[in-house]
């Protein structure tokens, strides 16, 4: 069922009085939108909260949707508006988890769970890297990797120009790196 | 970052043209300070693109259906007062002008219109009596008042809307 039909067919079917189809459509979506979530929240409860409420924004203004792009592209546009508004309702500011000192980087672990913390596999630590990073910074990454949208997308969702998403992109991963580094010192450092 | 970090995630991402591509293969293949950062690059991205994604809980399909269940269809309202609504309304004035139109041209006497050029157009009385009764009045109004209601009931919805796009 979820890989019988485009998102675009899906849309059609909902638009048609088909309710359930949005099921398909959600079943579809719902583990990027919410690890996009996730990426500026850092918490689990919220980020499913956001996700959720993504969702059904997307549901109520479907009939907006205008298929000039992709319906992901216009999904992950609300994810990051839904969540950026989240975020400024909190008062988080977006440099506040920048400079995370190392407590801070055993409460996001331990968040993650213990298990995966002790395996310390190299995905363990790129995912704790990620999770250290600017919200934004980390939401270019997982659109850019995992949500496997173009520069000229993450573009449009972010309404930013794609030469800037290049660079955002660049500079993103070069703090990624450099957190990861560190991450990688620390863990050496404890060892010895 | 610098200059060959730059070089190296464009090569990654595949921002290069043919020439620049070859150009920077025989450099990561020569130079050792190229080819370490590529490796170390190349290592990186390998595990970002091939990062899990995580999951969210397992009710999240059937609480965001329960939501979307207390929803209004998806642009329903809104289709309706652009198109129907707003095409009924223009249908209504049209024919009733053309109506209106068609019946003064095929009553005007023509030909006195040519005779003398002080001639004035003579309008041909109608009856209104025979229309104007109680019943075609009340339709008419209660007519009228569905269709202020429709338009008043999209003016808000839209207004609604666009609050809530907004947002988005």
């Amino acid at each position: 069922m979820v890989d019988k039909f485009s998102d675009n067919e899906l849309i059609a079917k909902v638009l048609g009085g088909d309710r359930s189809a949005y099921a398909t459509i959600i079943a579809r979506h719902q583990r990027f939108v919410f690890t996009l979530a996730l990426r500026f929240t850092k918490n689990r409860e919220d980020a499913e909260e956001i996700a959720q409420d993504c969702f059904v924004k997307a549901y109520r203004f479907l009939n907006d949707f205008k298929q000039k792009s992709k319906f992901s592209t216009w999904l992950y546009s609300i994810v990051f508006t839904t969540a950026m508004t989240f975020l400024r309702k909190k008062r988080l500011e977006m440099n506040l988890l920048d400079d995370n000192t190392d407590s801070d980087f055993l409460n996001i672990a331990s968040e993650q769970g213990k298990d995966e913390f002790e395996h310390k596999s190299k995905m363990t630590y790129v995912n704790l890297a990620i999770a250290q990073l600017l919200p934004d910074d980390a939401a270019v990454i997982t659109l850019f990797y995992q949500g496997e949208q173009s520069l000229d997308e993450i573009g449009k969702q972010l309404n930013m120009e794609t030469n800037t998403v290049k660079v955002k992109l660049h500079r993103a991963r070069l703090r990624l790196k450099e957190k990861l580094e560190r991450l990688l010192n620390n863990e050496v450092a404890e060892l010895l | 970052m610098n200059k060959i970090e730059q070089e190296i995630w464009d090569y990654l991402d595949g921002n290069l043209g043919e020439d620049e591509k070859l150009l920077l293969a025989s450099r990561i293949e020569k130079d050792p300070l190229y080819r370490s950062a590529f490796a170390e690059l190349n290592d990186l991205n390998a595990s970002l693109a091939t990062l899990q994604l995580d999951e969210p809980s397992m009710s999240f399909n059937r609480n965001v259906m329960d939501k979307v269940a207390l929803e209004p269809a998806p642009g329903f309202v809104r289709s309706l007062i652009d198109k129907r609504v707003i095409y009924g309304i223009s249908a209504f004035f049209i024919l009733t002008i053309g109506g209106l139109l068609l019946f003064l041209f095929t009553t005007i006497d023509w030909q006195s219109i040519g005779e003398a050029a002080n001639s004035t157009i003579i309008i041909p009385e109608i009856d209104y009596s025979a229309l104007m009764n109680t019943t075609f009045i009340k339709a008419f109004l209660f007519i009228d008042v569905m269709l202020g209601l429709l338009l008043f009931d999209g003016f808000l919805r839209k207004a609604v809307n666009t609050k809530k796009l907004k947002k988005i």
